[in-house]
């Protein structure tokens, strides 16, 4: 077998299973003739996500989910990393947050939202604190990782041609660690937009968590499934992008991380 | 030996700070009852709820769903992460979804699972369920690959069944990926059920929770999550020993 038919059927392949996911769907929804209602047929679907992207409030409501997903990633992500360096870098920092930092990764993070919505109050500032707790776990266990696994001698190196603290957290530390923290940041990213619609199925004002909130409660199905389908393209797309800007920036770094990480 | 103990001082010292800053701002600094409840609140709460017995059913009601979906989500997980191994084609058509699926936040689905499957256990089990069959999937189809070559050919060569070489070579070498990722499936199927309960629910931590906040009985509400953090500690202490014993080849 030549190589060009089998590189062509493995990036066919998935379109392949979705086109035939499609087709069941369409099957179903001929052959047992469920109503609308329960499960409307892919064109009806389509139709109706046509119309909603074109009315301008789905992605309206989109846009408030991502922004508030986004906005909570850079707080948690800049939080995490902090405390990971802090505890790198700081013998006593380690001492004192270890198990503080223990006690805070066994709380299931998307427990607390109803209680992020009585602290924090209504609207976009409850996802971004929500979102913020959950990233904050992912990157700071990676970048702490990464950091620690820093080559030794390099350190002694630098350190003996006199690079002071800053130049060698930047010089040596940050390149080293860079893999492992984009593994962080890739695991958070679903974990962002995971806990920013999980805050507006709780209480929100709007977002796709609402959307899907209320079309799922009035049994409108093709509304719901809009909405899920443009969450998935989002979902897809920002991991796509966080893989892109990890081949920019750790351009050294030729294979795929194998680290096998499943998010909910 | 030292390090340890030096280690415990420190944590001790910021445990004890945050206990006495949390303690201090609820006395002192003025925070209400139902904004931040004092450590002697909660404490309270957790005794009503557990001793009182009032949280009981809750935690019965969550355990039980978490553990059917556990069970089924990982189970499921498994096998068809077997199959996709097994079958070289189902591998290229189905592996590429599966992943991509991997950056879909899957709880939004919850409401469209209630909307289906009603107020009760059956919409909690599958999304559990639907949550912990991620990991166990990726882990089983990581894990069973990651079998020895020789070992496969040497089995190979003796013509042996590709279940027999499954059972005794493959699921040895995907034990530890199995057991890793049982541990997150603990904690999924655990958030699973919990958001399943805060979208419509009659009992469970997660109606709790959620209930209670309206109630601005913010003292439950920590109880609740205490509980429910120790829920997931304990699971993920039973897995460990599990693995401690099933995988005992492999220490430390």
């Amino acid at each position: 077998m030549s190589l060009a038919p089998a590189g062509a059927l493995r990036v066919a392949a998935p379109f392949v299973t979705v086109a035939a996911l499609v087709l069941a769907w369409w099957l179903a929804t001929r052959v047992f003739g469920t109503p609308t209602m329960l499960l409307p047929d892919p064109a009806t679907t389509l139709q109706r996500l046509a119309a909603d992207l074109g009315s301008g409030e789905l992605l309206r409501d989109a846009l408030a989910t991502v922004s508030a997903a986004a906005l909570g990633y850079v707080l948690g992500v800049g939080l995490a990393f902090a405390l990971a360096a802090a505890m790198a870098l700081s013998r006593l920092a380690e001492r004192l947050l270890v198990v503080p930092v223990m006690a805070f990764q066994s709380i299931p993070k998307v427990a607390l939202a109803p209680l992020i919505y009585l602290w924090v109050g209504f609207g976009m500032q409850s996802s971004v604190a929500l979102v913020a707790l959950a990233c904050i776990y992912p990157v700071f266990v990676n970048s702490l990782t990464g950091l620690r696994a820093v080559d030794a001698n390099l350190v002694d190196l630098y350190r003996a041609c006199g690079a002071g603290r800053w130049r060698i957290f930047w010089a040596v530390r940050m390149p080293s660690a860079a893999p492992q923290l984009f593994v962080g940041l890739e695991i958070s990213v679903v974990f962002a937009l995971l806990a920013a619609v999980v805050m507006e199925l709780v209480a929100g004002e709007r977002g796709l968590g609402v959307r899907i909130q209320a079309a799922s409660a009035t049994l409108d199905m093709a509304g719901v499934f809009g909405a899920v389908a443009l969450l998935a393209v989002i979902g897809i797309a920002c991991s796509a992008l966080l893989r892109a800007f990890r081949r920019r920036l750790v351009f050294w770094q030729r294979e795929e991380p194998t680290a096998v990480e499943a998010t909910a | 030996m030292k390090d340890a103990a030096k280690t415990m001082l420190g944590s001790t010292c910021s445990l004890l700070a945050l206990g006495l800053l949390w303690w201090w701002a609820t006395h002192a600094g003025g925070f209400d009852k139902s904004v931040l409840p004092s450590p002697a609140d909660v404490g309270g709460a957790l005794q009503a709820g557990l001793f009182g017995g009032s949280l009981y059913p809750h935690i019965l009601a969550t355990g039980r769903a978490a553990i059917a979906g556990l069970a089924l989500g990982v189970g499921i997980g498994i096998a068809a992460g077997a199959l996709v191994v097994l079958v070289p084609l189902l591998q290229l058509f189905l592996l590429p979804v599966v992943t991509a699926m991997q950056s879909i936040p899957k709880v939004a689905l919850a409401p469209l699972i209630v909307a289906y499957l009603g107020f009760g256990l059956a919409s909690k089990v599958f999304t559990a369920a639907m949550l912990a069959f991620f990991p166990a999937f990726l882990a089983a189809v990581a894990g069973l690959r990651a079998a020895d070559r020789a070992h496969l050919e040497l089995l190979r060569a003796c013509s042996a069944s590709p279940l027999h070489t499954l059972w005794n070579v493959r699921l040895p070498a995907a034990a530890p990926y199995l057991f890793a990722a049982l541990q997150v499936a603990v904690v999924f199927s655990l958030i699973g059920v919990v958001v399943s309960e805060f979208i419509a629910a009659t009992e469970g931590l997660g109606y709790v929770i959620k209930a209670r906040s309206l109630e601005l009985d913010v003292s439950m509400m920590f109880a609740a999550i205490l509980v429910l953090c120790a829920m997931g500690v304990a699971g993920g202490l039973m897995v460990r020993l599990l693995q401690h014993h099933v995988v005992f080849w492999r220490r430390g």
